[in-house]
């Protein structure tokens, strides 16, 4: 193994616990006096990145900062968020409610068939019962008018 | 890895619920020094430190209403924390800073325990390489001393993730502090 896969190795994986060193690192490291320096200087990172924790936090900081944070409290939000919520939520509920009525009632009047079968009939004025259209029962009138061509179909 | 120093939980989380400032006062002293601490490594100086630790304890106090008892009080307000300083380098003010050099050299100075400035330094720096994710994982749990459990939660993700932003963020710095440590 050469001196920049153990070093990649090391990097990857060392963390003060050579406790499964591979037998190939294991071997590089007790012949080689550099990579047995990148040890030494990982073991040292390590201990200053523990050092980090015992920084000392400037006294006048900690004194000052209860004074500062009760100034700016305000009351829990609790009861206040309640209310707002439930002022804010029956409006949106009314208006939602409404909305989709109106939706379905548009649906529905929008919801006219496609094809009319009325077995092969087309007499005027005619009133015809149990009608199919798109599958289902209905009553019929139709009323045509031949001058301009135009027929109203009337569903009971 | 040393453990956490633990918080003396000296103070009355449902007084404080029902609007007891008093025993708020109390949370605020138990943990202003863990919150700085984390604040000061992931924003880099101990004014917006402080900035940021401030508007973490009123965000704090005015949800305290959503906090769930059953689940421990530290992760819920370190996460209120996190969040905030990722809003902070979010901000155009955040975006002008570019570099952390000064703010570091100052903290650095006041950083007793490191016999070696110039060690501190190639740390800092590495700090920089590295995105804000790994950032708050390399200091919750290398510097913290958290669990990657406890990081998770306050991370706001799966124990896994964290394992392997660690992973990454341990891989640059190390790779970054050979570097800079051999020249």
């Amino acid at each position: 193994m050469s001196c920049r896969h153990s070093q990649k190795w090391l990097i990857n994986n060392y963390n003060s616990e050579l406790i499964e060193l591979p037998l190939s690192v294991q071997n590089h490291l007790n012949d080689c006096i550099h990579c047995q320096h990148i040890i030494q200087q990982l073991d040292t990172l390590n201990q200053k990145l523990e050092q980090l924790h015992n920084v000392s936090i400037p006294e006048k900081i900690c004194q000052r900062m209860w004074p500062t944070v009760a100034l700016n409290l305000q009351p829990p939000s609790f009861q206040r968020r309640y209310r707002t919520s439930w002022a804010i939520s029956i409006p949106t509920l009314a208006t939602a409610a409404l909305m989709l009525a109106l939706f379905f009632r548009i649906s529905e009047r929008e919801a006219t068939p496609n094809t009319v079968t009325v077995s092969n009939q087309t007499q005027k004025s005619l009133y015809i019962n149990n009608a199919r259209i798109d599958g289902q029962e209905a009553n019929l009138s139709i009323y045509e008018h031949n001058e301009s061509r135009m027929t109203l179909i009337w569903l009971d | 890895m040393q453990l956490p120093i633990p918080v003396e939980e000296n103070f009355d989380i449902q007084a404080c619920i029902n609007g007891d400032q008093h025993s708020f006062g109390m949370l605020v002293k138990s943990y202003q020094e863990r919150l700085l601490r984390l604040a000061h490594y992931l924003l880099g100086g101990w004014d917006d430190a402080e900035d940021a630790v401030q508007e973490t304890f009123i965000k704090a106090y005015k949800r305290l209403d959503s906090y769930d008892t059953s689940r421990p009080f530290s992760s819920w307000i370190f996460r209120i924390l996190v969040n905030t300083c990722k809003d902070k380098m979010k901000s155009a003010y955040w975006r002008k800073k570019t570099s952390l050099d000064v703010l570091y050299k100052t903290s650095s100075q006041e950083c007793d325990t490191l016999q070696n400035l110039g060690d501190k330094n190639i740390l800092i720096s590495a700090f920089e390489e590295l995105s804000s994710k790994r950032r708050q994982a390399i200091v919750l749990c290398d510097i913290e001393g958290y669990t990657t459990r406890e990081a998770g939660q306050i991370m706001h993700c799966s124990e896994s993730t964290v394992r392997v932003t660690l992973m990454h963020a341990r891989r640059i710095i190390r790779k970054y502090y050979l570097e800079k440590s051999t020249l």
